[in-house]
């Protein structure tokens, strides 16, 4: 019973859908009659008046008119009272807002492991060996964001929405090295502060408290710089360092992308147009030159003829 | 910290402070007038000529007020990052300068400031290109067969593949902390960039030339508590100091006048020397032909400095002992990368040691002095240019 109501209501909504998309065919055909009427009317009459920035009140009357029509038809057609498409557009709403919340809290737990890294690492400075503190929030994000940035896209424009949701990608991952980096950059401050309260307790035992500032600034200055000497030749920080620059390259090489895209309809020279004549001109150089050092042996070669042919 | 307090001294401290505070409020206050003052900050004053151009890439000439000592003169080459302005960076600090004074008729390639379009100039284009083209440039005009060859740093490097490539054309060969052997990890340098994680390939597929930002980020990182900060905060103390304030300007001008490099010689600078050390091994292959350093047969003065955190010395030693020369010399100064051509001690170290050893071996053969005289050419002059230059 209730899967035959469904169905009879759901017909009866499939009907009321094509009333409704036919009387807005109608409403726009009628739109683009009037319009046309009222043109030749106005060309006949001579009343053509062109005002920059401004509507010509042909046109602005008639697209009233096809708002209006387009309103009236829908509002007629009862459609929106239907229960069918109320409860359609009511799950719809539904929908995008779970999706919207389940994207939020994930965003939010992302942050969320992000911080707590950071804390735990400048908590804990003089830990040697910690997991790396964005290792979780990497992971998060390639699970939840990353992959929906990886869906395929459709249509005409696949090509550009890709090139697009892969430099949002980029960027994030970039971020993500750029602030891991960041993090190990600050850690020998951290060190050297904890050193330098160290040196400042064991003062009364090793000769006293200095009165001088400026001496307790030269100590920290040279602790900080031993910990960056150290930390600079150490492999994580190698390999982290290595990582911005990759992950710097593949946003730039993806952004480059979107900024071609986004040239296509300007008439200005792209890159890849450049960097094609730059090559040509460096091969063409090339070629000249040894051509002139061909041109200058045979020369000699020539003159050497000569005198041979003179003597 | 002797004959201090043996209870924490907060209330002196503070007292301290305070008058550090009062102190720097007055300097803040003269600091205004030497900063909004004319400050002295041009750099490469000396007068020149640029006899010879060939695109971005300039052929300056010094010419010694009393006449070239000499028989031969000198070219200099400098490194392809940053610029040859250190060489004569203040009247008083001037490499330039004390090399005149000694008579030496000087010649300096200036690289000018690459564009993309230089971005597939590699070893081959610079070395056998624009030095060679600037040395038979040279040779032509002055009518003699060899001169004098002197390389800062990667352009020592370039300059030692030149002389292996044609040692016919070089008469001494000076290199100053000249990278030749990259199997060391004693410079941060040889860590980062000879690690193979450094992908060159694609970063210069990428950018073409690679930034002179990006290097100099590169070097700030290289001891950030001193480059970033400790640097500044000394300047803070003393920007009331007029003579000071100027050095440093100047200092902070070369510094941050960063052309591009290249992309094509970066990549195989890090590629066959950073990570492949080919040249030592003689294994490197410039423009088609394997350069072996026992080609390098004229005299060889090898200065690097002890306390060189770019370029140690371990980076440096070994090449007089590969060389093909019987008179190699290796000099160390006690200095730093920079400070060897800048800090006033190594002034008087530095240009009479080179000067002394260039006169040593001045002698001009029977053979090459009378071709001398048949080649004498007058010399094409272009343009004179003095870049001296106020901060206002």
């Amino acid at each position: 019973m209730a899967s035959n109501e469904n169905n009879s209501s759901g017909q009866a909504g499939q009907a009321g859908q094509e009333d409704l998309f036919s009387a807005s065919i109608k409403a726009g055909f009628d739109f683009w009659q009037t319009a046309m009427r009222e043109m030749l009317e106005i060309t006949n009459s001579g009343q053509a008046e062109y005002r920059p920035g401004s509507f010509h009140p042909f046109t602005a009357g008639s697209l009233q008119e096809l708002t209006h029509a387009v309103q009236e038809t829908w509002l007629n057609s009862g459609l929106l009272d239907g229960e069918d498409l109320a409860r359609g557009v009511v799950k719809s709403l539904d929908n995008a807002m779970e999706m919207t919340q389940n994207w939020i809290e994930e965003l939010n737990q992302l942050i969320q492991q992000g911080l707590n890294g950071i804390q735990q690492s400048l908590s804990e400075p003089h830990q040697d060996k910690q997991t790396p503190p964005f290792q979780a929030m990497i992971e998060a994000y390639s699970t939840s964001m990353q992959k929906m940035l990886n869906m395929p896209k459709l249509g005409l424009s696949r090509g550009y929405q890709e090139r697009a949701t892969q430099a949002i990608n980029k960027f994030n991952l970039l971020t993500t090295v750029v602030c891991e980096f960041s993090l190990l950059l600050i850690q020998p401050v951290q060190h050297s502060l904890v050193k330098m309260q160290h040196k400042l307790r064991e003062s009364p035992e090793s000769g006293g408290y200095s009165e001088d500032v400026k001496k307790y600034y030269a100590m920290w200055i040279k602790m900080l710089e031993g910990g960056y000497m150290q930390l600079l030749q150490s492999p994580e920080f190698v390999n982290s360092f290595h990582g911005v620059l990759l992950a710097y390259m593949e946003f730039r090489s993806i952004y480059e992308d979107v900024m071609q895209d986004a040239l296509r309809d300007i008439p200005v020279a792209k890159k890849n147009d450049l960097e094609a004549v730059y090559k040509e001109n460096h091969l063409l150089k090339k070629e000249v030159k040894a051509m002139s050092a061909r041109i200058e042996k045979l020369e000699k070669k020539f003159e050497e003829l000569e005198s041979y042919k003179h003597n | 910290m002797s004959g201090g307090s043996h209870t924490f001294p907060l209330v002196q401290m503070m007292e301290n402070m305070k008058q550090y505070t009062l102190d720097m409020n007055k300097r803040m206050f003269r600091a205004r007038e030497v900063l909004g003052g004319n400050l002295e900050t041009g750099i490469a004053s000396t007068p020149y000529e640029v006899e010879y151009q060939e695109d971005r890439v300039q052929l300056k000439h010094y010419q010694p007020e009393g006449g070239s000592g000499y028989n031969f003169p000198l070219l200099v080459v400098y490194a392809l990052i940053n610029r040859e302005t250190m060489l004569d960076l203040q009247p008083d600090r001037s490499v330039v300068k004390n090399l005149l004074d000694s008579g030496v008729d000087l010649y300096m390639l200036d690289w000018g400031y690459p564009t993309q379009k230089d971005r597939f100039l590699g070893f081959d284009e610079h070395i056998n290109g624009y030095i060679h083209n600037a040395v038979q440039y040279i040779l032509d005009k002055q009518g003699i067969e060899k001169l004098n060859l002197m390389g800062i740093c990667m352009g020592g490097t370039m300059c030692a593949i030149y002389a292996a490539q044609h040692p016919e054309k070089v008469n001494n060969l000076v290199l100053t902390v000249s990278p030749t052997d990259f199997d060391t990890d004693s410079g941060l340098l040889h860590i980062w960039w000879g690690n193979k994680g450094f992908d060159v390939d694609r970063l210069v597929d990428l950018q073409g030339n690679v930034s002179g930002d990006m290097l100099n980020i590169n070097f700030l990182l290289m001891n950030p508590a001193r480059l970033m900060l400790d640097k500044y905060v000394n300047f803070m103390e003393h920007m009331d100091n007029r003579k000071f304030v100027e050095n440093f300007l100047r200092m902070e001008k070369w510094i941050f006048d960063s052309p591009d490099v290249p992309g094509e010689i970066f990549r195989e600078f890090i590629k066959e020397c950073y990570q492949e050390n080919k040249l030592i091994n003689n294994r490197l292959e410039v423009g088609g032909q394997r350069v072996d350093l026992g080609k390098i047969t004229m005299p060889v003065l090898n200065i690097y400095a002890v306390y060189d955190h770019l370029v140690p010395p371990a980076a440096c030693e070994k090449i007089t002992k590969k060389v093909g020369s019987k008179d190699a010399e290796d000099f160390a100064i006690k200095t730093g990368h920079i400070g060897i051509y800048v800090s006033s001690k190594s002034q008087k170290e530095f240009v009479p040691k080179i000067c002394s050893w260039l006169r040593q071996r001045d002698a001009v053969p029977k053979k090459a002095a009378k071709n001398r005289k048949s080649r004498v050419q007058s010399p094409k002059r272009t343009t004179r240019t003095n870049m001296s230059s106020s901060a206002q």
